[in-house]
């Protein structure tokens, strides 16, 4: 059972050709790789252990 | 006293790494692992598709521990002995796996142990499944390896004009780990393309997650374009984009020789034909025995029956729709005080991806998968609390970090190459949902995040060589996050 489907209604969304362009575009990629760096350095100040409490 | 440490992976090498630095020169820190070298697991996709070659994901460990005053034992644990014998106190059994004397026991005392074993690869679980039999893995860089031989014979093959189905997916309905079955497929897709022979080959996906792109943790929910949108809609458009069929809520039941027989949720039975098939293998926990102070068995007690080991968690049995994000453990301590386990080697208390029984009553029920990241900071973690514990006599842990209050940093390749690969770059915050401070997305829809494109394969790039140079502790080794 293969769930892919050829039914144009319920055919999963496919990404539009400037999409598809704009993912390898250098300029634009290395704006992308500041912000994600700062979304990533984001996500690991904010999930760093935590000291626990002393009893 | 004297720390020791099963497992020389990403949890346990950076718990050892940590304690060096943080103890006195009259601790002493020991780590046992089977393997001389180590290994950056993730790279392991780009040697399945032959982008790398097993050198440059590996690297010998006994010369780093050597420099960094850590003593290395290249063997395996059998046995924990938590209350000692009349011998000794606590210890653990080891056998040798170096060349010249694999096979020789040694009891090794301790006052602190980690346990950092990872997973045992459970090929064993469907019939046929693994290198050995009808399938191939990446799960180590020697099956990549052997695996991207496989897959140059079959390029060979589509460049002859012969169409070839390549099947990719997970070899069991519990099988965890899906994100890296995920990036294989997108990586053989892209090398296909490299190579002209895209449009002769047939990708089939093969996963026991009920839809795409829940990997494992119930998928997640994105803000995009003014939409709060599934991660499955993401999915779905990737492989429609790429034009990867696939196959949701599978458990394989055997491996023949190019042929595989799965059932899905709907309750029905059928087989795929392939000329090529990586299928990911279930995790257990490695084989270690536990034993009292008059030598009956603990290993009941000490280990969930996965082979996991039991934490600090809320082991109730409840149904999945009760489960609280604080069942999840915060310090890893087992009920013995100075035994902890870290990364895949301990038990979680409950899946977070909803498990199902097909009508035939055949779970299909993803495990939780426990990444890199989170496997490190459990690292970093225990290795606070115990230098705590020695150095100032604190009675307890003082670090925590559970996964229901951690994030996770993942970049999901989906291409190898640094001029028109791409990868997908995805946070989720927390690990764990927690539906009492999201009730409707289980996770921070500020810090749960995806997006594809180049940026995304520099980064994954930059991740192997900053990790590989933090695990040889080259200079200034501990300024890099884990
Ligand atoms: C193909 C693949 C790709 C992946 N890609 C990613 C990714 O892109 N990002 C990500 O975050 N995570 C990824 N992961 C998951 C990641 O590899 C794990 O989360 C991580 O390795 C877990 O660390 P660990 O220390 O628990 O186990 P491991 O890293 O597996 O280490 C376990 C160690 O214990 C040793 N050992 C085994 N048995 C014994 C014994 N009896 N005694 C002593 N030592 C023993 C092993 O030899 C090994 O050194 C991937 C996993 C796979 C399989």
């Amino acid at each position: 059972m293969i769930a892919r489907s050829q039914n144009l209604v319920v055919r999963p969304m496919k990404p539009t050709r400037p999409t598809v362009f704009m993912r390898v575009l250098w300029p634009w990629q290395l704006l992308r790789f500041v912000a994600i760096n700062l979304r990533m350095t984001a996500m690991i100040l904010k999930s760093h252990h935590t000291r626990l409490p002393r009893a | 006293m004297r720390v020791v440490i099963l497992g020389a992976g990403v949890s346990g090498h950076t718990a050892a790494l940590l304690l060096r630095r943080k103890l006195p020169a009259s601790h002493e820190v020991v780590v046992v692992s089977p393997n001389r070298l180590w290994n950056w697991i993730p790279s392991n996709i780009w040697v399945g598709v032959g982008a790398m070659r097993p050198e440059q994901v590996t690297f010998e460990l006994k010369p780093v521990y050597d420099r960094m005053r850590i003593r290395f034992l290249q063997a395996k644990g059998t046995e924990i002995h938590p209350e000692g014998d009349a011998e000794s106190g606590p210890f653990v059994l080891v056998e040798s796996t170096a060349e010249g004397n694999a096979g020789q026991t040694e009891r090794l005392t301790y006052d602190y142990l980690i346990n950092a074993t990872g997973p045992r690869l459970d090929f064993g679980a469907t019939p046929g499944l693994g290198p050995e039999n009808n399938s191939l893995s990446v799960c180590s860089y020697q099956h990549a390896a052997a695996t991207s031989r496989q897959l140059d014979a079959a390029i060979e093959r589509l460049k002859r004009g012969e169409r070839q189905t390549l099947l990719v997916g997970m070899g069991h309905g519990t099988c965890t780990c899906q994100g890296a079955a995920f990036e294989y497929l997108f990586n053989l897709d892209f090398a296909l393309r490299r190579q002209g022979v895209r449009h002769l080959a047939r990708l089939v996906f093969l996963t026991n997650e009920a839809g795409l792109g829940d990997f494992g943790v119930g998928g997640m929910f994105l803000k995009a374009g003014g939409y709060v949108i599934p991660s499955q809609t993401f999915a779905e458009s990737l492989f429609e984009e790429r034009g990867i069929e696939w196959i949701t809520g599978a458990h394989v039941h055997r491996v023949d020789p190019g042929r595989v027989e799965y059932e899905t949720l709907d309750g029905n039975r059928d087989e795929l034909a392939f000329d090529f098939a990586m299928l990911l293998p279930p995790f257990k926990g490695v084989l270690l025995k536990a034993f009292s102070h008059d030598g009956s068995d603990l290993t009941g007690e000490l280990f969930a029956p996965s082979g996991f080991m039991k934490v600090d968690a809320d082991y109730t049995a409840k149904n999945f729709d009760e489960w609280e994000a604080s069942d999840w453990p915060e310090t890893y301590q087992t009920r013995y005080p100075n035994i902890f386990a870290i990364g895949i080697a301990f038990a979680p208390p409950h899946a977070i991806s909803r498990p199902r029984k097909t009508p035939n009553g055949t779970p299909v029920a993803p495990a939780p998968p426990r990444t890199g990241m989170p496997s490190a900071i459990m690292g970093r973690t225990v290795a606070q609390s115990i230098a705590d514990m020695i150095l100032r006599g604190a009675e307890r842990p003082t670090h925590g970090a559970s996964m229901a209050k951690l994030g996770a940093a993942c970049v999901a390749s989906t291409g190898m190459s640094p001029i028109n690969g791409t990868a997908a770059s995805l946070t989720m915050f927390p690990i764990v949902p927690d539906h009492r401070t999201y009730p409707e997305t289980g996770r921070s829809l500020i810090y749960t995040t995806g997006e594809l494109g180049l940026a995304g394969h520099w980064i994954k790039h930059l991740l192997h060589v900053a990790f590989l140079y933090k695990a040889k502790a080259l200079p200034f080794w501990w300024m890099i996050p884990e």
